[in-house]
């Protein structure tokens, strides 16, 4: 089939993807309608949540993606946003912290996207790390409490960090060209594509193994939900698709086997992470953004951790034909 | 209609319903329980922000009969902050301090309640107890006995004073939790301390419901 220039400009392994995972969308919400009188009333009502979200995900990130590389970073931007108000409204904030709590909302996120924009390179990498790890304290300072300072500096720079430093790497994906082919079949936005594609699958497939099969849990003091045979049923299953679909990058067969277990394996340890976190703050989840999926940190939790591995992996392995740098670095 | 009110509507539908859904993100629990007819909300106080958060829970054409009542050494302490409170926010000034027979608070929310109006109650009387609930003013309770029929809802506002502080000009978005309780009616016998205590419970046994 051939779908160029048929809808959107997406590259044609792209518009493949779009199709299976519609596809899949709608096998799925058939299953779940069919199968709604032999499960119990909550699984059902938790099964037609979380499709509805996913074709709620799905749309907004195939249209933002799929009409133009400004768009997509507006929308990890308020993705990045949102985030820092779930976990800022769920953490412990002293009054002193209001300052820098400004800054962290509207100033780094905005400046660190920025940076992602004009495709800084440079920037973009020490941005956060460094520039926003030594300003925080300094606002902190301006409210000459020192009572709980490093609790407030630590707190702050953990959340920009997973929220706008991480997710900020799938904004920078988009990018990506290729240097000397312009009319290669992948670009930085089916990398994009396809990290979010076999994180998602992971998520979704660790979820079904593990309602059908799991008994063994991996962490059971801090997340319940995550068991063995869900990581393993999930994650090959993951692998597999992400074989299937390497076209939407340049990874060589073995290599597309490699890159997709390793999405699997730091998104695992994202979702831990963020479930220790709501442990500790004796939280069941981080809001209500969409029915059935809690707040956006859980659902972003395993791609804040994969994303910038997969990212750096793909600039030092492909970097050199790849143009990431962009008219300044 | 008159031009005020369309005036406030559109405020409303152009600026504070988008900033509220698309920056602060408010999260209500037991909108179910808000009345239809006439009421008189009673809630905690810690920000400017909490009047904002209240007025954005009704459907914009139910602003027209709501008035928050406002500290009147504040909110009327010169010509334009008291006009443009009043243009856009509809406040019921009352004064705080040197009463007089006058200029009763009292009788200033009576007249609004009789002309049909009904009102937001910050019984704290003030910002300066923060997130914490400060003690009740009776005043709320005189207007309770005195109007049996029109029932009081108990609002727990979570976070507004960690958003915008007293004090504080620049926000902070985290997200507003609205705990509605369900309308409660007094007697027109009732006790005021009694009116007063079973209030303050109410609004502390909402905020425990906002933590889980």
């Amino acid at each position: 089939m051939d779908f160029k220039g048929a809808f959107l400009n997406l590259p044609e392994p792209a518009l493949r993807l779009l199709v299976f995972v519609l596809a899949f969308l709608m096998g799925a919400t058939a299953v779940v309608f069919l199968i709604g009188k032999f499960i119990p009333e909550s699984l059902h009502r938790e099964l037609v949540d979380r499709v509805k979200a996913w074709w709620i995900i799905v749309g907004v990130l195939t249209l933002a993606i799929g009409l133009s590389r400004e768009l997509t970073i507006i929308l990890f931007w308020f993705i990045s946003f949102w985030a820092l108000k779930e976990y800022f409204t769920a953490i412990r904030t002293r009054p002193e912290d209001h300052l820098a709590l400004f800054v962290a909302f509207f100033v780094i996120p905005t400046l660190q996207y920025l940076w992602i924009w004009n495709r800084w390179y440079i920037m973009f990498l020490i941005f956060v790390p460094v520039y926003a790890f030594l300003s925080i304290p300094f606002f902190l300072l301006i409210s000459r409490n020192p009572r709980g300072f490093i609790l407030s500096s630590a707190r702050i720079h953990w959340g920009l960090m997973a929220f706008v430093y991480g997710i900020g790497h799938m904004a920078y994906l988009v990018n990506l060209h290729h240097l000397h082919d312009p009319d290669a079949p992948y670009s930085g936005i089916t990398l994009l594509i396809y990290l979010i594609f076999v994180a998602e699958i992971s998520d979704v497939f660790q979820y079904i193994f593990g309602k059908l099969f799991g008994k063994h849990r991996v962490w059971p003091s801090i997340s319940p939900g995550k068991t063995w045979e869900g990581l393993i049923g999930g994650g090959l299953t993951a692998t597999l698709f992400g074989y299937q679909f390497r076209s939407l990058t340049p990874f060589s067969p073995p290599e597309s086997i490699f890159v997709s277990l390793l999405i699997v394996i730091l998104g695992f340890i994202g979702g831990g992470v963020m479930s220790a976190m709501k442990r500790d703050l004796g939280k069941k989840d981080f809001g209500y953004i969409l029915p059935g999926h809690g707040g956006i940190i859980d659902r972003v939790d395993s791609l804040c951790w994969a994303a910038p591995i997969y990212f750096h992996y793909i600039a030092y392995f492909h970097g050199h034909y790849l143009l990431i740098t962009g008219a300044r670095s | 209609m008159t031009m005020r009110d369309v005036i406030q509507a559109a405020f409303f539908a152009v600026v504070v319903r988008p900033i509220m859904k698309l920056i602060v993100g408010i999260r209500v629990h037991g909108r179910e329980d808000l009345p239809a007819g006439q009421f008189i909300l009673v809630a905690n106080h810690a920000s400017h922000l909490d009047t904002l958060t209240l007025l954005s829970l009704f459907p914009i054409r139910d602003l027209v009969r709501i008035r928050p009542v406002a500290a009147a050494d504040y909110w009327a302490r010169n010509p334009l902050i008291y006009g443009v409170a009043r243009l856009f926010f509809n406040i019921l000034p009352i004064p705080r301090r040197g009463i007089t027979r006058g200029n009763n608070p009292l009788e200033i929310m009576a007249r609004a309640l009789e002309e049909g109006y009904s009102l937001l109650i910050f019984p704290e009387g003030t910002r300066d107890y923060g997130e914490e609930l400060g003690p009740f003013r009776p005043g709320v309770a005189h207007l309770l006995r005195r109007f049996p029929r029109i029932p009081c809802i108990p609002v727990f506002l979570k976070n507004t004073g960690r958003i915008l502080p007293k004090g504080q000009f620049l926000p902070v978005p985290l997200f507003v939790d609205v705990v509605i309780g369900k309308p409660i009616i007094f007697r027109g016998d009732a006790q005021v301390e009694d009116i007063l205590r079973l209030l303050r419970k109410k609004v502390m046994e909402l905020s425990r419901h906002a933590d889980s």
